[in-house]
C-alpha cells in the first residue's frame, strides 16, 4: 500500500512537469539556438542570442523604460496601498461597500483598463485636458502620451497602479488585521502620537503584508504589456521589455532571441523579487 | 483601537471612491453619448442626451464587429 501516496500525487506532478517545467526547459534550451522559422536551419549558437540582445538599441531603451515602470509602479502602489489599508483598518459603516468599490479596478482586465484610461489621457477629448482647461491650468489641449518618455511612462504606469493598488491594499489590510488591538491600547495609554504609533507598531508588524504586495507589484510591473501596448502602441517612448519580447518573437519571428529575452526577464524578476524580500521582509510574531 | 482624526478617514474614503470610480464613470459616461458629443470641447461631464444607441448597434446591429461581439459573448458563456 506504499504506492498509494505516489499514485495520488502523480496527476499533479505530471501537471506541473508538463505545464511548468517542460516549457521552462524548452525556453532555456531554445535561448541558445538560432531559431528562425522563416530562415532555417535551426542550429546551436551558444550565447549569440544574448549578445545580439544587448547590442540591440531597442532592447536597451526598453530596459530603461521597464526600470522606470518598476520603480514608479512599486513605490507608488505600495505607498498608496499602505495608506488605503490604514484607512480601512478600523470598522466603520460602509467599509464593506468601500472595499468592494476599491477592488473594481483590479477586476478589470489590463486591456480594458487601458482603454478606459485612454479616454482620460486623450489629446482631443480627454477628461484630464477638459478638467485642466476648465480650471485654466492649461490654455490649450496637451498631448500627454508619446511626447516626453517620462510623462508617457508616468501616465501609463498610473494606469497599471490603478489596477494593482487594490490587490496590494487587500494584502496589506489582511496583515493589518493580525495586529492585536492591545498594542494600540497600550500605545494610547502611554501617550503615543498617531505618527509614532504608525512608525513603531503598524509599520514593523505589517512588513510581511508589504513584502507580498511589493513582490506582486514587482512581478506585474516588470512584465507590463497591456497598458503601454494599448495606450502608446509600439512607440519607443513607452515600450516595455515584455513588448520587445513579443516583437522579437512574433514580428521578427526570431524565436531564439525571444526565448533569450524572456529568460532574462524571468531572471530579473527573480533577482528583484528576492532583493525586495531580503530588504523588506522580517518575520513577525504576536 | 487606534484613534484617528475624522478628517483623515473622510479624506481617505473620498479618495478611494474617486480613484476607483472616476475612470469607470468616465467610460460609462462616454458610452451613453453620441460620437459628436464625445469629442466636444470641453467634454460633457454628464451625457447631455443619454442614449443606448451604442449598445444597441454593438449587440443588435449587423456587420463584422457586432457579429464578433455576439460570437465572443457566446464563447464566454460556453
Amino acid at each position: 500500500m506504499d504506492l498509494l501516496p505516489y499514485a495520488l500525487v502523480t496527476p499533479l506532478a505530471l501537471f506541473i512537469l508538463g505545464l511548468a517545467l517542460v516549457p521552462a526547459a524548452f525556453t532555456i534550451g531554445g535561448s541558445f539556438f538560432r531559431m528562425q522559422p522563416l530562415d532555417p536551419p535551426t542550429r546551436f549558437t551558444g550565447i549569440e542570442n544574448f549578445r545580439n540582445l544587448f547590442s540591440d538599441a531597442a532592447v536597451r531603451s526598453t530596459i530603461g523604460n521597464t526600470a522606470l515602470y518598476v520603480v514608479i509602479g512599486v513605490t507608488v502602489s505600495t505607498v498608496m496601498a499602505i495608506l488605503m489599508a490604514i484607512i480601512l483598518q478600523q470598522k466603520f459603516t460602509g467599509r464593506g461597500v468601500l472595499i468592494a468599490v476599491l477592488i473594481l479596478p483590479w477586476a478589470l482586465p489590463g486591456v480594458v483598463s487601458a482603454i478606459v484610461w485612454s479616454t482620460i489621457w486623450d489629446s482631443n477629448a480627454g477628461l484630464l485636458n477638459s478638467v485642466l482647461t476648465s480650471f485654466h491650468l492649461i490654455d490649450h489641449y496637451q498631448v500627454f502620451l508619446g511626447q516626453s518618455p517620462l510623462v508617457t511612462i508616468l501616465a501609463i504606469e498610473l494606469v497599471q497602479i490603478w489596477q494593482i493598488a487594490p490587490l496590494s491594499t487587500l494584502l496589506i489590510l489582511a496583515s493589518l488585521q493580525n495586529i492585536p488591538g492591545e498594542l494600540y491600547e497600550a500605545a494610547n495609554l502611554d501617550g503615543c502620537s498617531p505618527w509614532a504609533t504608525f512608525r513603531r507598531i503598524t509599520l514593523p508588524l505589517v512588513r510581511p503584508g508589504i513584502t507580498i504586495a511589493m513582490v506582486q507589484a514587482v512581478i506585474v510591473t516588470l512584465n507590463v504589456f497591456d497598458q503601454p501596448y494599448v495606450l502608446n502602441g509600439a512607440a519607443s517612448t513607452g515600450a516595455s521589455l515584455n513588448m520587445q519580447t513579443y516583437f522579437i518573437s512574433f514580428q521578427n519571428l526570431d524565436f531564439g532571441e525571444g526565448y533569450a529575452l524572456s529568460l532574462l526577464i524571468t531572471a530579473a524578476t527573480l533577482v528583484v523579487s528576492f532583493g525586495v524580500l531580503k530588504l523588506v521582509y522580517r518575520p513577525v510574531e504576536f | 483601537m487606534k484613534r484617528r482624526k475624522p478628517w483623515f478617514r473622510r479624506f481617505g474614503v473620498l479618495f478611494i471612491l474617486l480613484w476607483s470610480l472616476v475612470p469607470i464613470y468616465w467610460a460609462v459616461n462616454a458610452s451613453l453619448q453620441t460620437d459628436q458629443q464625445i469629442s466636444s470641447k470641453p467634454a460633457h461631464y454628464v451625457p447631455p442626451t443619454p442614449t443606448l444607441a451604442n449598445y444597441v448597434s454593438l449587440l443588435g446591429g449587423s456587420g463584422a464587429l457586432p457579429d464578433s461581439v455576439r460570437r465572443s459573448s457566446l464563447n464566454i458563456f460556453i
